[in-house]
């Protein structure tokens, strides 16, 4: 027998047993079905990291084929008290990491967070947190894509959308609804409906160089439009359940 | 320098204004004066130093290597030190990938070629003395003179070397002048409705957001993408300053080419 | 390859110098107006050195401070492109160089007359876009000109030269190619006297032969002092006419 066994402690005789909560994990059906030819489906599961303040999980089905996926977790700490000279804002860093297989060059990697912080700089309303700072880590867990290694372009709008859903997680204040949209290797995440761009990226050369950007930019909208619909379709569904939850809670 | 809480607001509220109204005076489409020098580093194959108005200023060298190029799949290396940055602060990763990036891209093997086994490979060192604003578009100005003034050595031995076993051999003193096509790369501030080029480092504090564009062969080409230059005032901006903001770089930049070539 | 006659029978240098014949100097100052208080640009042969001081300026950490006197520090930066050969790593953390930067704090802090500044620090930067052999004696040139430029209150001018020993003869001001061959020392000359602030050993001398070492590396320092100072007085004339011109 071991001996650490015996020394173990049992705590007070009246304790009570801790209970937990009987729900389970909100389920969703992917938003699109992959009858539409050359559209993405998107599987979203919000909370999953408890000892995050928010967090976000997706899984993006690429247009092409089945195997084009990417899964990534997105996890947001704080607002959380910053040591040292006093700030009248919140600071925002984004970190991210490749769980798996390292494929993306670090310099890569380095030029993605500035481009996300630079994006949700512009969106979070860190007036209202000073003093403190906010913390994104990106955990891509996989991506491929055919032939390439890995695609950048689909990997860098996942982020967008999955941090946009952990900061909701979190209730860190956010003006809008940030959401990405791809078209042919151009990456614009929008606010306010598609009226603003918060963030632009293209990073190859793409098949439509002759293309107008503001078309370009017009296709990348109804992009933007549907990952955004099925972003608050889900929090909207996630909502209505905790409120019935709640409701049958105070029923007992 | 650092400039207070009504300082800003006040140029913000200028720059917005129509016309943008500059704190040096400056149009929306101008640049400010730029000097530059080539030549003055003997033991590189070619180097240039720029000297912006504002003291920013940055020095490139060029250095040539013979290397066998079916092992070797970088022709080009990009290195970047930023006095006052640390090796790994994001300004400086984040330059140094874009450059890498946008060189090995663009820039055509062939044109390093030496023979069938063996190319040249260049070494392109940016040294920032100091440096004010965004400092992409010096350092991306400095490469293109630096590599436009570069003299390799010449090849005085046959070109066809994968049969017979042989070194590339060179004259003694003549050199070639390297023909390539390099990048140029922009940075546009947008503030409100306008865009300014080439912001100082007063209008990058209060820009709304600045966009990176790679100006190549005649036109736009990848990288573009939208840059963050403050923390105060970055907010979103209109599908059209985007297409504006890419409309002024295509309307000036063949002028600034043709600048950095005479 | 043949070996290189480091000194000709008939007293000649790989580069067509006399034993004690200085390479070529030229310097200015002021150079770089914007980025530092004081600036300095100095070829010395084909040595190229941009030195930047700021200062003295509020140390960035408290624990910097002194209350006594101004703190100096010296950063030398060694570019990859420096020498002929490009260099696979940076020079950064390099032992030589952090050795080279103690040893130039050393040299100064007893030149500078830091008690006029206390609780400041002053910030030394250097740039090396291209060396050729006698880098400190070059580097203390630059620093004595950037400091002057800055207008740092200082006792004197410290010029530094380098001069190594081949066989018996002193041969004065080396580069890449005879330093590498003979064992050298650099001084650091305060002024026009024949005070030494700055000996620098790290090649086995013989004893009996460092005085004729020291007597010409001193007078080598003294015409090199000669040199900064024609320059530093031109470049003043040039500045109070500007001044008188403008009244």
């Amino acid at each position: 027998m071991n001996i650490s066994d015996r020394r173990r402690i049992l705590g007070p005789s009246n304790a009570k047993l801790l209970t937990f909560d009987k729900s389970g994990p909100v389920e969703i059906e992917p938003i699109s079905s992959s009858s539409v030819p050359n559209s993405t489906s998107m599987y979203i599961e919000n909370g999953l990291i408890c000892n995050a303040n928010g967090s976000s999980y997706l899984e993006v089905t690429g247009s092409t084929s089945e195997a084009d996926r990417t899964l990534m977790l997105t996890s947001v700490y704080g607002p959380r008290p910053s040591r040292g000279a006093f700030n009248a804002k919140a600071t925002l860093s984004v970190q991210f990491k490749e769980v798996t297989l390292e494929k993306i060059p670090a310099g890569e990697l380095k030029e993605l967070c500035n481009f996300l912080s630079n994006v949700f700089n512009a969106v979070i309303n860190l007036e209202r947190y000073p003093k403190s700072g906010i913390d994104v880590f990106l955990s891509l867990i996989h991506s491929s894509n055919g032939s390439q290694l890995y695609e950048l372009e689909s990997i860098i709008s996942t982020c967008v959308n999955g941090i946009t859903l952990a900061l909701i997680d979190a209730g860190i204040e956010i003006f809008d609804t940030v959401s990405a949209g791809i078209y042919e290797k151009h990456i614009v995440a929008f606010v306010k409906n598609g009226t603003e761009i918060v963030g632009f990226w293209k990073g190859k050369d793409s098949a439509s160089e002759s293309e107008d950007i503001l078309s370009i930019i017009e296709q990348c909208k109804l992009d933007y439009l549907k990952n955004r619909k099925a972003m608050v379709e889900y929090l909207v569904r996630c909502n209505d359940k905790e409120d019935h939850l709640q409701h049958e809670v105070t029923k007992q | 320098m650092v400039l207070s809480v009504t300082e800003k607001l006040y140029l913000h509220e200028s720059l917005v204004s129509n016309p943008p109204a500059r704190p040096d005076g400056r149009s929306a489409d101008q640049f400010r004066p730029i000097e530059i020098f080539t030549d003055f580093l003997p033991t590189s194959n070619g180097s240039s130093k720029i000297v912006a108005s504002d003291g920013t200023e940055c020095i490139v060298s060029a250095k040539c290597k013979v290397v066998d190029h079916t092992l070797e799949e970088d022709l080009i290396e990009v290195d970047v030190d930023i006095a006052g940055h640390r090796d790994d602060s994001p300004l400086v990763q984040g330059t140094l990938s874009v450059l890498n990036r946008v060189l090995l891209s663009q820039i055509d093997r062939g044109s390093l070629r030496l023979t069938k086994k063996y190319s040249f490979k260049l070494y392109i060192d940016v040294l920032v003395l100091s440096s004010y604003s965004h400092p992409l578009t010096l350092i991306s100005f400095a490469i293109y003179s630096a590599l436009n003034s570069t003299l390799l050595p010449t090849l005085i031995s046959s070109d066809d070397d994968l049969d017979v076993a042989e070194l590339p051999t060179f004259h003694d003193y003549d050199l070639t002048k390297l023909t390539i096509k390099v990048p140029v790369l922009f940075t546009v501030a947008v503030c409100g409705k306008n865009v300014i080029v080439d912001p100082a480092s007063s209008e990058s504090d209060v820009a709304n957001n600045g966009i990176l564009v790679t100006w190549y062969d005649g036109k736009v080409t990848a990288p573009v993408r939208t840059l963050g230059l403050n923390e105060d005032y970055v907010s979103g901006i209109t599908p059209q300053s985007l297409a504006d903001g890419l409309k002024l770089i295509e309307d000036i930049a063949p002028k600034v080419v043709k600048a950095l070539d005479s | 390859m043949s070996r290189l006659e480091i000194y000709s029978p008939e007293g000649l240098r790989v580069d067509g110098r006399r034993w004690n014949e200085l390479r070529r100097l030229e310097c200015s100052i002021n150079t770089h107006t914007s980025a530092s208080d004081g600036s300095s640009y100095l070829e010395q042969g084909n040595n190229k050195i941009i030195t930047l001081v700021n200062g003295p300026q509020e140390p960035k950490l408290r624990s910097q401070m002194s209350i006594q006197k101004a703190t100096i520090s010296v950063a030398i930066n060694i570019t990859r492109f420096s020498k002929m050969e490009r260099s696979k790593t940076s020079h950064r953390n390099e032992r030589r160089v952090l050795e080279m930067q103690t040893a130039l704090v050393r040299t100064f802090e007893k030149n500078v007359q830091l008690h006029l500044y206390p609780r400041t620090q002053i910030d030394i930067q250097i740039h090396v876009l291209q060396q050729d052999g006698g880098l400190m004696g070059s580097l203390i040139n630059g620093i004595t000109l950037a400091l002057i430029d800055a207008g740092i209150a200082m006792y004197d001018y410290i010029s530094g030269v380098s001069v190594g020993l081949y066989d018996t003869t002193p041969l004065l001001d080396l580069n890449s190619v005879e330093e590498s061959s003979m064992s050298s020392v650099t001084l650091g000359v305060v002024g026009k006297s024949e005070k030494l602030s700055l000996l620098l050993v790290e090649d086995k001398i013989p004893l009996d032969r460092m005085e004729s070492v020291l007597a010409i590396g001193i007078a080598g320092s003294h015409r090199i002092r000669e040199l900064m100072d024609r320059e530093l007085r031109k470049h003043g004339r040039k500045r109070l006419s500007n001044v008188s011109s403008n009244n």
